[in-house]
Order: structure tokens, then C-alpha cells, then sequence
């Protein structure tokens, strides 16, 4: 550093060449095997997009048997239970009859 | 332009012939930006690869409202920030290992310690700062092609370049007091 520079100079001459550091730096070039480490990535993926393509709908179909058979339950326990509280509302109904009598 | 249009639609129908000719017109271009983000040729290498097959994936979805280096530079400052964010994890687990220490590879010896304190200082900046600044003053693109790639106007961008500046000079006094005046 120049010592016939101020402080307040040298501080600033610093910080300027440090702004410009990356000024002239050279350009370089990727590895020559990256294209094929690319290719491949490329081909893994559209590998295991095809899989996944041939596994959606069995996918599907298990999702859907699931979601109905839990509907037909419990729709059918819905049912069963109207069912139970009409017959006990019907008995009590008549046992208020009794009652009554 | 349009031969360059007409290539990522041979790319979109998996032509991979013209997939090597887009990566040798561009893969020099993304890996030294990534370097400029990064300043890792390990990392630079990664995030080369992924711009890479996101291009090939996305081939398809170019609508040419933007030129293709723009396009491409977009993908590959997107991908460079997401990468810088990403967790030590996986191949971005060796951001601390000595290569990234010892800073650009394109940067002659003498400067290199200069240039790893203005990326640490760079890496402060916020995102949009960060870009314009390593897009203008480390990549050298022309103000419009900045402005162009970050989509907003040619004032907007000169206004972030001057914020950056000033916020990095402040840094770097901090930095060079630590230095020189302990």
C-alpha cells in the first residue's frame, strides 16, 4: 500500500480495487463430461416419469375403490342408524300411547 | 432469434442433436454465471447441469415473448439464487469446503482474496440488488439486457445498481477497518 496516501485514501483505494476485482477475470469453460452427466439425468428422469406414467392409473383405481368403499360404509351406516332411531322413536311413540292410556 | 426458437421446439420434440447445439452455444454462459453467483466450480458444475435439463424440460413452454439468452439467463440466475439458498445438503453441502475459500477460478491470484470479500459482501445484499449488481459489474452485461432479464425498466435497474453500490462500500469500509484498523 502506498504509504503517501492519507488513511482516509488508502481506505478508499481499497475498497475501490476490491469493487473491482472481478474486472478482467477470465471465462472459463464447464468439464467436458457435463453434457453427458446431463444426458443422463435427463433420461433417469423421463425413465422414472414413464414408470410413474404407468403406475398413475393403478394408483388411481386403488384411491377410488378406497374413497367408495368408505362411502358405501358409510352410507350404510348411516342407514342402519336412521333405521335404529325410527324404530325407537316409533316404540317410544308407542309406549307414550301406553302411557297415556 | 427464430432458428434459436425453432431449436428449443426440436428440443420440446426430444431432438438431442439440437439440444447439443443449444448447450455448446450456452453452456460456457451459464456455468460462468454460476460461477459469478457461486464462485464454487463444483457448485458452478451443478447448477450448470440443472439450467441444463430444466431447459430441455421446459423447451416446450418458450413462448418467444423474450430472446432465448434472455430466457436461459433467467433460468440460470433463478436456479444460481435458488441454489445459493439451498440447505448443506446434498451437492450444496461443499458451499464451505476450500474451493469456495479460495474463490473465482477466472480471477488472477493476486485479486482473488479481494474477490472472495466483495462476493461475502455481495451475498449480504438483498436478492434484487444481489443480481443486478453480479448480472452488470461481474458478468458485464449491458444495462438493458439487466434490465431486460429482470423485467423491470432501465431506471429501475440503474436505481438498484446505485443502492448496491453504495450498501457495498459501506460493507467493504466495515470489512477494511476490521483489517487494518484492529
Amino acid at each position: 500500500m502506498n504509504n503517501d496516501k492519507s488513511p482516509k485514501e488508502r481506505q478508499n483505494a481499497w475498497i475501490e480495487s476490491t469493487m473491482n476485482s472481478y474486472r478482467g477475470k477470465q471465462t472459463m469453460s464447464p468439464p467436458d463430461e457435463l453434457f453427458k452427466r446431463i444426458e443422463q439425468v435427463i433420461d433417469k428422469d423421463s425413465r422414472s416419469s414413464k414408470k410413474l406414467n404407468w403406475y398413475v392409473p393403478f394408483a388411481a383405481a386403488i384411491v377410488l375403490l378406497l374413497v367408495n368403499t368408505t362411502a358405501v360404509v358409510q352410507y350404510v351406516e348411516i342407514t342402519k342408524s336412521s333405521t335404529e332411531q325410527t324404530t325407537e322413536n316409533y316404540l317410544i311413540n308407542d309406549y307414550n300411547l301406553y302411557d297415556y292410556e | 432469434m427464430k432458428e434459436e426458437s425453432n431449436i428449443l421446439g426440436l428440443i420440446a420434440g426430444g431432438d438431442r442433436k439440437a439440444f447439443l447445439t443449444l448447450y455448446a452455444e450456452y453452456s460456457t454462459l451459464v456455468y460462468n454465471l454460476a460461477l459469478s453467483f457461486c464462485s464454487n466450480p463444483r457448485i458452478a458444475e451443478d447448477i450448470t447441469q440443472d439450467v441444463f435439463t430444466k431447459i430441455f424440460k421446459n423447451a416446450g413452454k418458450f413462448e418467444g415473448r423474450s430472446s432465448v439468452k434472455t430466457w436461459i439467463y433467467r433460468i440460470a440466475v433463478n436456479t444460481s439464487i435458488q441454489a445459493s439458498k439451498r440447505p448443506r445438503n446434498r451437492p450444496f453441502e461443499i458451499i464451505k469446503d476450500q474451493s469456495s475459500m479460495q474463490g473465482h477460478p477466472g480471477i488472477e491470484l493476486e485479486k482473488r482474496e479481494k474477490a472472495v470479500q466483495l462476493k461475502q459482501a455481495i451475498d449480504q445484499l438483498p436478492e434484487n440488488q444481489k443480481i443486478a449488481f453480479t448480472m452488470s459489474f461481474i458478468e458485464e452485461l449491458p444495462r438493458q439486457e439487466v434490465a431486460d432479464l429482470m423485467e423491470i425498466s432501465l431506471k429501475a435497474t440503474e436505481s438498484l445498481l446505485q443502492r448496491a453500490k453504495k450498501k457495498l462500500r459501506i460493507i467493504l469500509r466495515e470489512v477494511y477497518l476490521e483489517m487494518y484498523d484492529a
